[in-house]
């Protein structure tokens, strides 16, 4: 201890971090940079540009790729598709999803064996999913043909008819996603407190009142969030559409991302599809904003 | 055990000045209780001697050493948090070698001290549990422990006793009090809690605002408050203060009229000029059916010892009396109070106290 | 007013939910049953007759010509080391990003914080096509290092992990401090340690989504022999209505999801929070 400084004397401060300390976030920030940021920013690049990847070419065109793309009538059947998927697939998972939640929000073992069956299907694969479904779907062969031959309405073949194909596709969808509304309203009915029932009770509401000017008034934070959530995962919706009918039959199913998919990787045109990409890019942050607004937002009742 | 010396300390949040030049003096093995509200800079002044917040300028020694500068593990300190912050995996026997560990002592000699400070604080038992397994009073003695075995110059404890309840508080008070008196160590406590700074402390500082208010023996802060702050904090039921209309001096000390009433104070006249306050302690304030003082009686609490008297002036103010233990007034009586002229204060319009008793 | 108490049973609309509820469990439970039937049935019935899946004899050739003949194993094992490492990774990229974002106090820290959590607006399909040609500059495709390295460094895990590091009370932190301990030490005894339950959702989370990914691994693993699971059935199915071995390719699926449902089963309370959580951030 004789090295220590005497009364009066400058001494260094006491430090609060030290440079070392930032190996913490480095390797963080080195591949944030490098395989999220450099490839979004080299994306909005591309879309400038003509490239061709076979020939290693590549030349500025201003905003060419995306006039070609704003005229493409099967990118304008894309957009279309994609609104049309989410909204044929957002409501009934919302609707189902607290319809289920509501039933299943007991401490019995019947329920906790449907909860499980509910969620089950979401932790499958899209491959094994599309799989079970095309199955399903096949034209007098699956289940469904054969259910409805069954019955004398005779098959359809949901995926090779242009009208059916996507909502054969939406009811997939809603089959295998149902899992992750039903918890989040699970999650939310338990938060409310049970106070708030035996006041209901007390004061003498039905459980129609009940429902109406409690309960989902107590969630309604979560509903609206729910709604946000599937909106943005649907719109991205692909994996099931490459798989089920690679966005036929006549283009009847094509979605925005498939449309990506396919000129980057089918076609090789790469600035085209970076253009179609900055599209998408720019429904989902205004997307991620509205989510972050919604569960910022107060609970209010 | 070290003595403490802390010479301008200055510390800035930002813009905010929490701690404005504040210099102080801790002998060694004394106990040393910061009292005051909460915000004051108690906490933070404990927290720089420590080492978890830095100084923005000023100097800190603990014994020999300057050490302001050094992070907290080389300060020979050790620190009892108001939360215990125990580490939650860690058994109680782990939380405890912890800190002896990271400085690379054997296995024995860690052993024997859990051993000895499970002994002085009765946890044998409950080495190989977790703090979550324990109960707050537990946990507390636990903390403590994991503050003895480190052998420090000096135990920091940033109000300990506020999470436990009331009859675990008085009990662990004189624990820590036994505790100093076993081990000789300097100790620092931050308290909110007058009755704990009054019953452990050898030396109370009272702050407030970032400054200190007075430092003195706890009786001395009691009996002769140095400011109407530390007069007004130390105490229950709180110091009546009545504002003093005019003044006359009788053989050299000061008569006060309060409302229509004179009351002879033992405070020295000399050198005191209006505005001024006069300041008694409810015990001072005594029902006596001579007395000078009329009011009207409020509330009553009985106490069973004694009976505390809420009572309304003439004029509208409160003030706080005594009354013996089998007092028969109740609320609409009329009452009157005589002042014990020997233990009022008087306090200038700095807010400085002048005070009828000497010396303690 | 009217009669008190006889709340008997479920009023009619509760009773009315509940049997739709257990309606669409048969419609969830049905395509379940009915695949599991069809791998369980002779190719060449089904060709003759579909509707001989609901009736017996049934068989479990499907299952043994799979491990004779299918490339699964070989695909599950890739998935396996893809999800694997991927995991893995995402926890200590994020564990130590989380930490130094929550606990280490140098300046602009609040603004790199903010520029790290930009990339949670990014979705991942807006960059496939300059990722695609960034590995393809390195000629790193069909390789695991293609398949593992992206989403590696993940704004959710940095999100996730910050937030439940700051939640630790500091006072634990300081009171290491006071023992002695620097800073990798307190992060590795005391501040992981007690991180444990946000790290099994983010690992969860990371595992099941990588596991189940589709377009990263279509795009980058282009040789049968680097498939992972997914894309590797995706492979078997293209012919799918031509195909005259349905009972083998349902086989395929039963075989490929049983895996992931078992592990769901058994983890069931922590695969919910990890997805539940991941989803409200």
């Amino acid at each position: 201890m004789s090295d220590t400084p005497r009364a009066g004397a400058r001494v260094p401060k006491l430090r609060t971090w030290h440079w070392p300390e930032l190996l913490f976030i480095a390797p963080f920030l080195i591949l944030y940079v490098t395989f999220l940021l450099f490839p979004m920013a080299w994306g909005f690049w591309m879309s400038f540009n003509y490239y061709d990847l076979f020939a290693g070419f590549s030349e500025y065109i201003g905003l060419e790729n995306y006039q070609q793309l704003f005229s493409d009538q099967i990118y304008r059947r894309a957009v279309i598709n994609t609104f049309l998927f989410v909204a044929i697939t957002v409501p009934p998972l919302v609707v189902l999803g607290l319809l289920i939640a509501l039933v299943l929000n007991r401490q019995t073992w019947w329920s906790a064996v449907l909860r499980t069956l509910f969620f089950g299907s979401t932790v499958l694969s899209v491959t094994i999913v599309t799989l079970i479904w095309r199955g399903v779907y096949l034209p007098q062969k699956g289940l469904l043909d054969n259910f409805l031959n069954a019955v004398g309405i005779g098959g359809i073949g949901i995926l090779q008819d242009p009208n059916l194909a996507l909502i054969g596709i939406a009811i997939t969808t809603v089959w295998w996603g149902i899992g992750l509304p039903m918890v989040l309203f699970l999650a939310a009915l338990q938060q409310v407190p049970g106070e708030i029932y035996e006041a209901a009770k007390l004061d003498n509401a039905s459980p129609w009142q009940t429902l109406w000017s409690i309960t989902i008034p107590s969630i309604w934070r979560t509903v609206v969030l729910v709604i946000i959530i599937q909106i943005i995962a649907h719109f991205q919706v692909f994996g099931q559409i490459n798989l089920m009918t690679g966005g036929g039959p006549n283009n009847s199913t094509r979605s925005m991302v498939q449309f990506i998919y396919e000129s980057g990787f089918r076609q090789w045109t790469a600035g085209f599809a970076s253009a179609a990409a900055q599209v998408l890019f720019v429904i989902m942050v205004i997307a991620a904003g509205l989510q972050f607004w919604a569960s910022r937002r107060k609970q209010e009742f | 055990m070290s003595r403490i010396d802390l010479v301008s300390i200055n510390k800035k949040f930002g813009s905010y000045e929490a701690i404005a030049d504040l210099s102080l003096a801790i002998d060694a093995g004394e106990f040393v209780v910061f009292l005051g509200p909460s915000g004051c800079g108690k906490t933070t002044l404990l927290r720089m001697i420590a080492g978890l917040e830095a100084v923005t300028e000023g100097e800190i020694h603990i014994g020999d050493r300057r050490v302001e500068h050094l992070p907290p593990g080389q300060r020979g300190v050790a620190m009892v948090f108001q939360s215990y912050a125990l580490y939650p995996h860690m058994t109680v026997a782990q939380n405890m070698a912890f800190g002896l560990r990271n400085i690379g002592t054997g296995k024995s000699v860690i052993d024997a001290k859990i051993m000895e400070a499970a002994r002085i604080l009765q946890l044998e038992a409950l080495l190989d549990r977790k703090p979550g397994q324990l109960s707050g009073g537990q946990r507390q003695r636990v903390a403590i422990g994991r503050a003895i075995v480190k052998s420090p110059e000096v135990f920091l404890f940033d109000e300990p006793l506020s999470n436990l309840d009331a009859m675990l508080r008085a009990r662990t008070r004189v624990e820590i009090a036994r505790l100093h008196q076993t081990l000789g160590a300097t100790m620092v406590f931050v308290t909110h809690d007058q009755i704990e700074a009054m019953t452990m402390a050898q030396k109370i500082v009272v702050m407030s605002n970032g400054k200190i208010e007075q430092v003195g023996a706890p009786l001395d802060i009691y009996r002769r408050p140095a400011t109407r702050f530390v007069a007004s904090f130390v105490g229950v039921p709180a110091m009546n203060f009545l504002d003093v209309s005019s003044t006359e001096t009788v053989d050299g000390k000061l008569h006060v009229k309060v409302g229509e009433t004179v009351v002879p104070t033992g405070v020295a006249a000399a050198g005191l000029s209006e505005p001024l306050t006069l300041g008694i302690r409810p015990e001072a304030l005594r029902v006596d059916p001579a007395g000078s003082i009329e009011a009207r009686v409020d509330v009553v609490e009985r106490l069973g010892e004694k009976t505390i008297i809420h009572a309304i002036l003439p004029g509208g103010q409160s003030v706080v009396g005594e009354d013996s233990d089998t007092s028969t007034l109740n609320f609409g009586d009329q009452v009157c109070f005589s002042v014990d002229s020997g233990r009022t204060h008087i306090f200038d319009a700095a807010g400085r106290g002048h005070h009828a008793e000497v010396t303690p | 007013m009217a009669a008190v108490g006889k709340s008997v049973g479920m009023p009619l609309g509760e009773r009315l939910a509940l049997i739709a509820v257990i309606l669409l469990a048969v419609l969830w439970l049905l395509p379940l049953m009915w695949v599991t039937a069809v791998s369980l049935k002779n190719n060449t019935e089904l060709v003759v007759n579909p509707g001989a899946v609901f009736t017996a004899p049934y068989t479990i050739q499907n299952y043994i010509d799979l491990t004779k003949t299918s490339a699964l194993g070989t695909w599950f094992r890739n998935s396996l080391i893809v999800s694997l490492s991927h995991t893995v990774l995402v926890l200590i990229v994020s564990c130590l990003a989380g930490y130094g974002f929550a606990r280490i106090e140098f300046p602009g820290r609040n603004a790199v914080f903010i520029f790290s959590l930009v990339g949670l607006a990014i979705p991942g399909q807006a960059i496939i096509v300059p990722l695609h040609s960034f590995f393809n500059a390195f000629d790193m495709h069909n390789t695991y290092a293609a398949l593992i390295i992206p989403g590696i460094a993940t704004p959710f895990g940095i999100f996730l992990m910050t937030a439940y590091f700051r939640a630790i009370p500091a006072e634990i932190e300081e009171a290491a401090r006071l023992d002695n301990a620097s800073r990798f030490k307190i992060f590795w005894t005391i501040a992981l340690p007690l991180a444990v339950p946000a790290m099994a959702t983010l690992g969860i989370f990371t595992f099941l989504g990588t596991w189940n990914d589709y377009l990263w691994p279509l795009i980058s693993a282009t040789r049968p022999e680097m498939y992972t699971l997914t894309v590797g059935l995706a492979a078997t199915q293209t012919n799918i209505d031509q195909s005259e071995g349905l009972g083998y390719l349902m086989a395929q699926s039963v075989f490929a999801g049983l895996p992931m449902l078992i592990l769901y089963i058994f983890f069931q309370k922590y695969v919910v929070r990890a997805v539940a959580g991941a989803a409200i951030r």
